[in-house]
């Protein structure tokens, strides 16, 4: 397959153990994933789902004690991660570029926002001239939507507010113009409106270019509005995947419902959580992860692992997916699931 | 989509402004007695004093000119050859400065990228540059000075390895701590992640962010260098006469303390005072470039 037809990213049956005091940990477990170029794809689930340590690893960012155990993971047909291969320095800010939680903080503090753009532009683009390097930071910084150009390029990190230094840490990612875009709750320490500007300013780059971007939150609402698909993980797994106004209109496992009736509502309609915390999953675990807090786990759900049903655009991971959509409505209120 | 205004930064500016100058006041307090004696030391050949190394026995042991039987030919008095101390203080303090900055340097070099190492790749590495650091820490200085000037004779690179070896492991010790916490800041994984090769993100980031507290480490070695250095030529270790050092100059007034105290006094004033100021830049060097004040 050339590097035209491959999807920008994907992985398939990625597992990343972690080897801890208490034995090994399962972190991420069989999760496959594909991204086409132009797609947002959405990675939602709590804290400790797995959904920043899938999308680390794809930079080879993982902590040191943790490892990938099966799987792999491509990008643009080129294995980069698989057990005992570490190719992601090929494709880091090349061909994929990483916006994280805390962007604002990712800036060397004693180095020019102009002098760091123009260290990655000339890490990746060694054949353009400075001149034409320089062009091409103007250009990205004039499409982050920051005035005055020259002054925000040399001016350090804190002569810049929190909005205008998240900017600039897209900027960064994205100044080698990356077929992925990966961003992990890049939105999530920014007020409101500023997260709003930023959103649009991530759609507007994958409209404009054909990047493909993997957004991970855990605000499902956000990333009902930003994501062409939406890919739910819990302890480790995904659940559900599938297209965004499906997975929020009629989400189909019950942790997806669960977590749409944990979101407070204006209309004062009661929130929801969700009891009890998520596992600590080791090899030993035996049955669906979220058995002990679904509401309607059965004896089966104990039992035996949730086997992975295949629905049209996408899946889910639930003994009681089949033909029984009455069945699982019991767990969520009525008109709790969004419109 | 609306532009984003920079409103803020100015005034923290200012403020920023005020409490680096106060800092910068008593940094400038320490600094310049420090380079004044500095300067006059370096430019002694070019000052009107008389030559270091001429013995004038008829002159010998004559007191500092304010006392009975001193004259201003010699406002410090001479030594028992009849050299002048005042010259001898200049010159020797010449070859103090030249050996503790040498000395500095070739410690704090190597032991500054070690600790760089050490504390970014961690694992192996780390373990192999720590354990040397330990070992170096736990050798009695004045025993390893003695083992390696007693093996290779009393040379001034000799003297500098020596030093050097005496100070590496501190910047190393230190440079490791500080490295360790700041990879984990934020902004290196943004360089790991746009992809900035690891050698470069080590030199030119890393270095940088850790230059405020080497360059504090470094004023404050100076003056245990200029310790170490006289305490080595006092044992006879260190330079060899001709050369002069203020710790020599200690070494030879010994013998008379008794009759002329001003031959072993004047240059232990002049290692306490500059050792003193050193030390007193140090500090405030250290709360000039003080991490809470800075605004990031």
């Amino acid at each position: 397959m050339t590097a035209e037809q491959a999807p920008a990213l994907r992985i398939s049956g990625l597992t990343i153990e972690a080897a801890t005091g208490r034995g090994r940990q399962v972190l991420v477990q069989d999760v496959e994933l594909t991204l086409a170029r132009g797609e947002i794809l959405g990675l939602i689930g709590e804290s400790g789902s797995g959904k920043t340590t899938t999308v680390r690893s794809v930079l080879g960012l993982l902590d040191r004690n943790v490892s990938v155990t099966a799987g792999e993971v491509s990008v643009l047909g080129m294995r980069v991660q698989a057990p005992g291969v570490d190719e992601s320095a090929k494709v880091r800010g090349r061909h994929v570029g990483m916006v994280f939680q805390g962007a604002s903080a990712s800036l060397d503090p004693l180095m020019t926002v102009g002098s760091q753009l123009r260290e990655v532009a000339r890490t990746h683009l060694p054949a353009l001239s400075a001149r034409e390097r320089d062009e091409r930071i103007a250009a990205v910084i004039a499409k982050m939507g920051l005035p005055d150009t020259a002054r925000v390029l040399s001016s350090y990190p804190h002569q810049l507010s929190g909005g205008m230094r998240q900017r600039i840490a897209i900027a960064l990612a994205v100044v080698a113009e990356p077929e992925v875009l990966i961003t992990d709750e890049c939105t999530s320490a920014l007020d409101v409106t500023t997260q709003a500007e930023v959103v649009d300013l991530l759609r507007g780059l994958t409209e404009r270019s054909d990047m493909g971007m993997v957004f991970v939150t855990h605000d499902l609402m956000l990333a009902g509005d930003i994501c062409t698909r939406i890919a739910v993980m819990y302890a480790g797994q995904i659940v559900e995947i599938g297209p965004a106004r499906e997975v929020i209109g009629q989400p189909r496992h019950p942790y997806t419902r669960a977590l749409l009736a944990a979101i407070p509502r204006w209309d004062g309609g009661e929130i929801r959580a969700i009891d009890g915390t998520a596992p600590r999953i080791t090899a030993e675990w035996t049955g669906c992860r979220f058995a002990p807090r679904c509401p309607r786990a059965e004896a089966v759900c104990r039992t035996g692992d949730a086997p992975w049903i295949e629905l049209p655009g996408g899946g889910v991971r639930c003994h009681f997916a089949s033909g029984e959509q009455e069945g699982l409505d019991v767990a969520v209120p009525a008109g709790s699931a969004g419109q | 989509m609306t532009a984003v205004k920079a409103a803020a930064p100015a005034r923290a500016r200012t403020r920023d402004k005020a409490v680096r100058a106060r800092g910068a006041g008593a940094v400038a307090a320490f600094a310049t007695p420090l380079a004044v004696i500095a300067v006059l030391c370096l430019a002694a050949p070019l000052l009107p004093v008389p030559d270091p190394s001429v013995q004038v026995l008829s002159d010998a042991l004559k007191p500092p000119a304010w006392l009975d039987g001193g004259d201003w030919s010699h406002p410090l008095g001479t030594d028992h050859l009849g050299r002048d101390v005042f010259a001898r203080i200049l010159y020797g303090g010449m070859l103090t400065f030249l050996i503790a900055i040498a000395g500095m340097l070739a410690g704090a070099i190597p032991g500054t990228l070690l600790g760089l190492i050490s504390g970014f790749y961690r694992g192996r590495a780390d373990t192999v540059i720590s354990r040397f650091v330990e070992a170096q820490l736990a050798l009695p200085f004045i025993l390893l000075a003695i083992a390696i000037i007693a093996g290779s004779g009393r040379s001034l690179p000799g003297l500098v390895l020596v030093l050097a070896l005496f100070g590496w492991a501190q910047y190393a010790r230190v440079v490791r701590a500080e490295t360790l916490s700041l990879r984990e800041r934020p902004f290196v994984l943004g360089l790991r992640c746009a992809g900035v090769p690891t050698p470069r993100i080590l030199l030119a980031h890393m270095l940088p962010n850790v230059a405020g507290t080497v360059l504090v480490l470094t004023t404050l070695q100076i003056g245990t260098v200029i310790l170490a250095e006289s305490a080595l030529s006092f044992l006879g270790l260190g330079v060899v006469s001709p050369q002069i050092s203020w710790g020599a100059m200690l070494a030879d007034g010994r013998a008379h303390l008794t009759t002329a105290w001003w031959v072993a006094a004047f240059p232990g004033l002049a290692i306490t005072v500059c050792v003193l100021l050193v030390n007193l830049l140090g500090d405030a060097l250290r709360s000039w470039l003080d991490p809470k004040k800075r605004r990031y």
